[in-house]
């Protein structure tokens, strides 16, 4: 089953075309990915400044959510956003799928600047966030709805990606008769049915189980290493951004801490990372770094 | 994958033997058996001038068929109540959404909805008279007065309580407003309207019973006040038992339409 699903990516994310994704598309390898300098390519972000204000009869108090972030995800690059909670991650994250506007600095995606939500990019909520009257399939095809993606080709579109994320006998469940994890899988489908250039990830992971979690860290290093898209991932596991990320961005305080590049060749594995003497040094800086 | 999918297709009768054959369904019966038998009782013992028995009420029940008063009174008050709750349900539920989907409409109504929701229709009802007569007219606003109010709180809040998340997702999939509007806070908000919906019947019953009381010559509660003037105890009990009927059917109804329009809300452990 999951093979067929690999097929269906691959022909989609072939046939896509390159005229969508401009000349840096073609026949893109994972070695290309890594030594890639183009400008403009994947999300750049420059000077991202968030200020909230709260205005009371005696003061006007300002929240600094965000103080400078500077931040280039390349083409087809993992990168994970890791810090503490309410260090600004997810506030980086809604600024770039358009669901905030910053109070400075700005966002470009593919060289284009982003000024509100939009189809080029794609978001997996931390609670998966499912329409409840809506079917497992339903809930994509509503997605690529809004996304105006052709009618003729939603139901198929939604039917193969809800298939590649192991629902193949739960098309027409509804939310509340599946598992977290199945839900979870299902906002992942649909970020992905988007075909976006960008896929946002917002702790995706976070509300799971611990052997849930595994799993479907598994499978999305299965899906990535099939489909490789631009992906900004936010976490604040230490394990995961090392399993799954190409580079991790430690936040602190609303500015950027440090990155470092995790050099660790692919495949990976959950278990082979438990001895990879480079995983474990990587662990112990992280764990330094927060 | 965690879970195995099985999948068994109901026979119809099975369905039917499902819906009216359960312990619930036997203990409603033997509950109602057990006020009957209460009533005849006392009944028996008060005499009908004070309590009219059970037993007594078929021979009522006879009467005002065969008279037609029943049929009549029952076509009327249905009238003035549909026409009165459709109303309502319209105008409710429109501004209902229109209060929770546009914040200034809600600051600028919020008061006037708080005011008019707390004022004793039953004292207007005189003055209504004055204004618009005997005629169904009157009865349908007092029917609107009565239930519309319930209504259109019912879905402000149910806007109101739309999950934000649900709302975020909507935008991030590139939802313009107006499709956020009908694809998502429309389906989100059901629950709530429907819980409206079925307060609002049963207040509506309630006010189209007053103002045919206080009128006292239309519909079932004109019927009521008639015999009543008259002493007789067992036609006003079946009128009230006709009335009863009525809220059971109308809220029956009503949730027949939300498990029609909302399907998503039933799934069932075995």
């Amino acid at each position: 089953m999951t093979k067929r699903a690999g097929e269906v990516w691959k022909e989609e994310f072939d046939a896509l075309g390159d005229p969508d994704r401009g000349p840096d598309a073609t026949a893109v390898t994972p070695a290309d990915t890594k030594t890639r300098r183009s400008t403009g390519a994947g999300i750049q972000i420059s000077g991202l400044t968030k200020t909230y204000e709260r205005v009371t009869r005696k003061e006007i108090v300002r929240t600094h959510a965000l103080n400078g972030v500077d931040l280039h995800v390349r083409f087809k690059e993992f990168v994970s956003l890791i810090g503490p909670s309410g260090c600004g991650k997810t506030t980086v994250l809604k600024i770039i799928a358009g669901l905030l506007s910053p109070t400075k600095g700005e966002v470009l995606i593919e060289g284009r600047r982003v000024t509100g939500p939009g189809t080029d990019r794609a978001t997996v909520f931390q609670s998966p966030g499912l329409m409840p009257w809506k079917s497992v399939v339903e809930n994509v095809i509503l997605a690529l709805e809004f996304a105006e993606v052709p009618k003729a080709k939603r139901r198929q579109r939604a039917i193969d990606y809800v298939d590649s994320v192991g629902l193949r006998e739960f098309h027409d469940h509804y939310p509340a008769e599946l598992s977290g994890g199945m839900q979870q899988r299902v906002g992942i489908a649909r970020a992905l049915a988007i075909e976006p250039q960008v896929l946002l990830m917002d702790e995706p992971f976070g509300a799971l189980d611990a052997m849930t979690r595994g799993q479907m860290q598994t499978e999305l290093v299965r899906i990535w290493e099939q489909e490789r898209r631009t992906v900004l991932f936010v976490t604040h596991s230490i394990d995961e951004a090392i399993l799954l990320s190409d580079r991790i961005v430690v936040m602190t305080d609303g500015s950027i801490r440090e990155e470092v590049k995790v050099d660790i060749d692919r495949p990976r594995s959950r278990e082979g990372l438990l001895e990879d003497r480079k995983a474990i040094d990587l662990r112990h800086k992280l764990i330094e770094l927060l | 994958m965690a879970a195995i999918v099985e999948r068994e297709q109901i026979p119809l009768w099975v369905g039917i033997r499902k819906e009216f054959i359960s312990y619930e369904r036997l203990a409603q019966f033997g509950f109602i058996v057990a006020i009957l038998i209460a009533w005849e009782i006392m009944g028996r013992r008060l005499g009908d001038f004070f309590l009219a028995p059970p037993s007594s009420l078929w021979s009522a029940t006879v009467e005002i068929v065969e008279s037609g008063d029943l049929k009549r009174a029952t076509l009327d008050s249905l009238y003035s109540l549909s026409v009165g709750f459709g109303i309502s349900a319209v105008v409710g539920i429109g501004l209902g959404y229109l209060m929770g989907w546009y914040k200034p409409v809600a600051k600028v109504m919020d008061p006037f909805v708080n005011a008019a929701y707390v004022i004793p229709v039953a004292a207007l009802v005189p003055v209504i008279i004055i204004w618009f007569g005997l005629a169904d007219t009157s009865r349908i606003i007092v029917v609107i007065m009565f239930c519309v109010f319930e209504i259109l709180v019912s879905t402000y809040t149910g806007v109101k309580n739309v999950d934000p998340m649900l709302i975020d997702v909507g935008r991030s999939f590139g939802a313009g407003r107006f499709d956020l509007f009908r694809k998502v806070v429309f389906f989100a908000s059901l629950p709530y309207i429907f819980a409206g919906l079925r307060m609002g019947v049963s207040r509506a019953i309630k006010g189209m019973v007053v103002a045919e009381l206080l009128f006292a010559v239309t519909g079932l509660g004109g019927e009521i006040q008639t015999a009543a003037n008259y002493y007789r105890t067992d036609i006003v009990f079946v009128y009230v038992l006709v009335i009863a009927l009525l809220g059971v059917l109308m809220a029956g109804l009503i949730q027949l339409i939300e498990r029609l329009v909302t399907p998503w809300r039933q799934e069932r452990s075995v």
